[in-house]
């Protein structure tokens, strides 16, 4: 039984040479992903013992544990739906290779979820990463290139950082599983500065602020379905990365879990309200995963910081990781479907879009009951409060999809609005029956769910007021930090070719004498600063901030 | 019967300068004949060293003794390094006559070509087995002269200026690595390579000398091991048919070069004596500075093949790196690597071949929808790409893993910085062609399939498949992994 396992990441990098060749594309694509989202749900449902395969890799261990068994259902839906509802771009001139990155990422993906050894989680983790690209780059526009330009950068620089840390890990411990990690740690001479490196790299993925920027440039830039799957599942191989790779608190490490749960408030407020100034729909989806994914970097960081309790915090988190995909898959899916310009569409996104601010008796309900049942006691109100800026977001979210007056509605497509229906029931329903009873009484107790409304109530008030006094609603940049940092480094660049030109037309005798003629003549055309210039100026920020890194502790 | 068996290693060497012999023998018109007498060589050269690689591993011995001067003795024997070299050049050389026979139809002199083909593959068997520096001496300046008329088979003017350009790099080379040679055999008397170093019993006597001595092999050896600043024949030899330049950069001479600091650091000084004279860590410098500047220029090349050569000349010192560093693990890094960057470096100019080949695409910038007509080969050149970069599964992970342990384990922690900046920059200089390859739209007019012909795309599947297949199953023991486990572990424990 454990053996199918390994077929979970297998099977899908098998199934992409099928679609390479050309031979798996159209209604193929989707049935095969159907059938290895069946297995996956299967082996989700039954559980599985530990597989230890020695040959593979440096020594692979697979296994489930409750956290990833949970998210390995999730992803099962998830993805499943997503292939479904990505049908018709597997046809065509880029069809194939369209199949062939989905197919990988799914595969990365799986393996994240169900591999338990640093390697083979390396492993998965880049496959899916590097993967991913094909999926946001995927309609080859301007728009979709810069933002696949982005994220591979910030993923690069998250590869990285990993590395460095999973080098000094198995320096220690050879190929350390996730069972030895914490006695790995022990032994570390330094343990802040490997864990620092581990939370920084994987933090690229969950979004943390300020490595959050691709977000908000990838998930609008890709095809709907690969949204959905970014924001839904992917985004929580950071979470699953945290959870494996960093002890949780014994030994505690207080100045990189600290500091990944103050960055995680900050993403849990900042990026609601960043949001709320956006105008496309996706955009402001993307914001919101970046503000819920915050609310699962501060338990993290006070798990590794040694606050907090690991045996109620940790399942707790699972079923908020759970629910979140869920939910934002469907939300994202449903952009799909609110394109037709039909009210009864917009109405059923209200739900999910009700579920991520925790209105009862959503799945969002249980969700954040079980965290603050779990939480150390300030946050249970950061918690609450949060609730208000996800209810400003979202309706934000609600204003941009509504249909307009002069809109005309279209038929919908019933296939794919059926598996829509189905994603958007499990998701309110899964999360309930994930639940533990206790968790699940709390959510339904009196003052859970006075907590649970007033902050709606609340948003719906500032949101009135604000639409009141504000004549045009503001804006604000897609990836806000982004473009600052884009155009200083064009500032730095275009500085640098300035200063070099005017050496070169200064200096005939130190041309002649000290350095090859070569090196000072003027090039006939100074290319736009590109990829090598703003990779060879991010690895020298990287090695700066490695160093000082280095020399702080 | 014994007597024979020992003898492999001269069996080995014969088949391949016999095929040599009869290819220039049979002439232009036999084009059948020449290219059953390639494959069958290569083949029977292949279970030859089949058949010594299970005698290694099970502790068989394997040595030819001929006397030639008053002292001096050509020695060859096999001992478990020398099947790693000689295994990879087995393989490889298998595959790339048969890509060659594809690549080089219809074109002229490919009775010359193949003749000085097998001439270098005889060269590279000897250099692999050589069980002195003085053998390793003769099979390393046959090695120069065979490649040459290889680098200048096009015999254009930049082919010929190409070829001047590598004469001038590896003569003066060899006539440094002599004097090196000269100058350890008037210290120490005759002797044979010997796992843990053949000067051990030294001891500390002639500090000065020893340290001089090094520096003239290593200064030798890293012509041919393009470091810099000696590398700039490299990328001036990318002239050469592509087939030429995939066993240039990944068996023949720049390996051969990482194979000669592999056996000088090892096998003649022996690593202890290496890192007490503060050898190890100098030569772990100079290889982390080639590491680096390969890497940033090979961002700034915009032909393929150029490009390419860079990267061979940053890869390639993986391996001094890991000797240099002096522990059991970043020594698995470095020998495997020996292994790995073949694999790799191989696969992308096979690819770099069925482009300039299929689509006569010879700069980056052609590159453009090239994934839509050739997926296969974009498909393996991405695996190549990957692999350089570091990234699992590929076999330049498995390499980079142990390096980097090793780093940490002597406690160099600079070198961790030196790995991940050049992971980062194999990044920048390989991930915008995948990008163009497979993200932008063809060339108007271009549509539809038009792969590679099989012998030119079959070879470079295998050698893509391989570079996977290397670090997925590193863990197995007759992986290129397995086998330098072997290796360090009769090195370190004599």
């Amino acid at each position: 039984m454990n053996v199918l396992l390994a077929l979970l990441p297998a099977l899908p990098a098998i199934l992409a040479l099928g679609a390479l060749s050309g031979h798996l594309g159209g209604r193929g694509l989707p049935l095969s992903v159907t059938g290895v989202g069946a297995l996956a749900g299967a082996l989700a449902v039954t559980g599985a013992e530990p597989l230890h395969l020695d040959w593979l890799l440096l020594g692979t261990t697979l296994g489930l544990d409750p956290t990833s068994q949970a998210l390995l259902g999730a992803a099962a839906i998830l993805w499943t739906a997503a292939a479904i509802a990505a049908r018709t771009l597997f046809d065509g001139d880029a069809g194939s290779r369209f199949g062939m990155c989905f197919l990988l990422t799914l595969a990365g993906n799986l393996g994240v979820i169900v591999t338990q050894d640093l390697a083979a989680f390396y492993l998965s983790f880049a496959v899916m990463t590097f993967a991913a690209y094909g999926l946001v780059v995927h309609d080859e526009s301007t728009e979709a290139v810069r933002a696949g330009r982005i994220y591979l950068i910030l993923s690069i620089a998250g590869e990285a950082l990993l590395l460095s840390g999973v080098f000094m890990l198995a320096a220690e411990a050879g190929n350390p599983t996730m069972a030895t990690i914490a006695d790995v740690y022990g032994e570390l001479q330094r343990p802040e500065l490997v864990g620092g490196l581990l939370v920084a790299g994987f933090a690229v993925k969950m979004g943390v602020i300020p490595l959050h920027v691709w977000l908000p440039l990838a998930h609008p830039a890709a095809p709907v379905p690969a949204s959905a799957v970014l924001s839904g599942i992917i985004v929580k191989g950071g979470l699953l990365g945290w959870l494996q790779f960093l002890p949780a608190g014994e030994p505690a490490l207080p100045l990189a879990g600290v500091t990944l749960a103050a960055l995680g408030l900050v993403s849990a407020f900042g990026a609601a309200l960043m949001g709320c100034f956006q105008h496309r729909a996706k955009t402001v989806l993307a914001y919101s995963t970046i503000s819920q994914m915050g609310l699962l970097a501060i338990p993290t960081g006070l798990l590794i910081a040694g606050h907090g309790d690991a045996a109620p915090l940790i399942p707790a988190m699972a079923l908020f990781a759970v629910h979140h995909a869920l939910t934002k898959g469907a939300l994202f899916l449903a952009m799909d479907h609110v394109k037709h310009g039909r009210k009864a569409v917009a109405v059923i996104t209200a739900l999910p879009a009700l579920a991520l601010v925790g209105v009862p008796v959503t799945s969002g309900l249980v969700a954040k009951a079980a965290m603050k049942a779990a939480l150390p006691e300030p946050f249970v109100l950061v918690l609450t409060l949060t609730a208000i800026t996800t209810a400003l977001l979202l309706l934000r979210f609600m204003c941009l999809i509504w249909p307009g007056r002069d809109a005309t509605p279209r038929a919908l497509q019933p296939g794919a609005f059926l598996v829509w229906l189905l994603v958007v029931i499990t998701a309110q329903t899964l999360p309930w029956m994930l639940a533990k009873g206790q968790a699940r009484a709390y959510a339904l107790e009196f003052t859970t769910l006075v907590d649970a409304l007033w902050p709606p109530l609340v948003a719906l008030l500032i949101a009135g007021l604000a639409a009141e006094i504000l004549k045009r609603w503001p804006a604000l940049p897609e990836g806000d930090l982004v473009v600052p940092v884009e155009r200083a480094l064009k500032a730095v660049y275009w500085r640098l070719v300035r200063g070099y030109l005017l050496l070169a037309r200064r200096a005939p005798t130190l041309r002649r004498r000290v350095v090859p003629d070569h090196w000072l003549r003027p090039p006939e055309r100074i290319p736009e600063p590109g990829i090598p210039w703003v990779g060879v100026l991010m690895l020298a920020v990287t090695l700066v901030l490695t160093l000082a890194y280095v020399v702080v502790l | 019967m014994t007597g024979l068996y020992q003898a492999m290693p001269l069996w080995v060497l014969f088949v391949s300068a016999v095929t040599a012999v009869v290819v220039f023998a049979t002439g232009e018109q036999w084009q059948r004949l020449r290219t059953t007498l390639n494959l069958s060589g290569a083949v029977i050269k292949l279970v030859l060293v089949g058949v010594m690689l299970w005698g290694v591993d099970q502790g068989h011995t394997f040595v030819v003794r001929v006397p030639l001067l008053a002292e001096l003795d050509l020695v060859l024997h096999a001992d478990a390094l020398s099947m790693l070299f000689a295994t990879l050049s087995a393989i490889l050389w298998l595959v790339t006559t048969i890509y060659a026979i594809g690549y080089l139809e219809d074109s002229p002199d490919r009775a010359r070509f193949f003749g000085f083909f097998s001439l270098c593959v005889t060269a590279t068997m000897g250099i692999a087995m050589a069980g002195n520096l003085f053998t390793f001496f003769i099979f390393y300046e046959l090695l120069t002269l065979a490649t040459w008329p290889l680098v200048v088979h096009r015999g254009t003017d930049k082919a010929m200026a190409a070829g001047r350009t590598y004469l001038q790099y590896t003569l003066i080379g060899s006539a440094v690595f002599l004097v090196g040679i000269v100058a350890l055999y008037l210290l120490d008397g005759p002797s044979d390579f010997v796992a843990g170093g053949e000067l051990q019993h030294l001891g500390d006597a002639h500090p000065a000398a020893l340290t001089v001595i090094f520096l003239l092999l290593m200064a030798g050896i890293a012509v041919k091991a393009a470091m810099v600043p000696l590398h700039g024949w490299l990328p001036a030899a990318m002239v050469a048919p592509a087939p030429v330049s995939a066993l240039l950069h990944a068996v023949a001479v720049v390996k051969a070069g990482a194979f000669g600091i592999v056996r000088v650091v090892y096998d003649v000084y022996g690593v202890a004596l290496t890192q007490e004279l503060a050898l190890g860590v100098g030569l772990a410098i100079a290889a982390s500075f080639t590491i680096i500047y390969g890497s940033l220029r090979a961002i700034w090349q915009t032909d393929l093949k150029r490009r390419l050569a860079f990267s061979t000349v940053s890869q390639v010192s993986y391996i001094a790196l890991g000797v240099g560093l002096g522990n059991p693990l970043a020594t698995v890094g470095g020998l495997a690597h020996l292994v790995h960057q073949g694999l790799m470096k191989i696969t992308l100019f096979f690819c770099a071949g069925n482009y300039a080949e299929t689509h006569h695409i010879h700069s980056i910038h052609e590159l453009d929808g090239i994934g839509r007509r050739m997926p296969w080969t974009t498909a393996m050149f991405t695996f190549g790409a990957f692999g350089m970069i570091g990234v699992p599964p590929l076999a330049g992970f498995v390499s980079k893993w142990y390096l980097g342990l090793g780093a940490v384990d002597a406690e160099y922690y600079w070198v961790i910085p030196v790995l991940i900046g050049s992971t980062v920059l194999n990044a920048i200089y390989f991930l915008p062609l995948l990008h163009r390859a497979w993200f932008r739209p063809p060339p108007d007019g271009a549509t539809g399939q038009h792969e590679a012909i099989p012998s030119l795309l079959l070879p470079t599947l295998f050698v893509g498949f391989a570079s996977v297949g290397a670090g997925l199953f590193a863990a197995f023991s007759w992986s290129p992994l397995g086998w330098v486990d072997l290796i360090v572990e009769r090195e370190y424990l004599p």
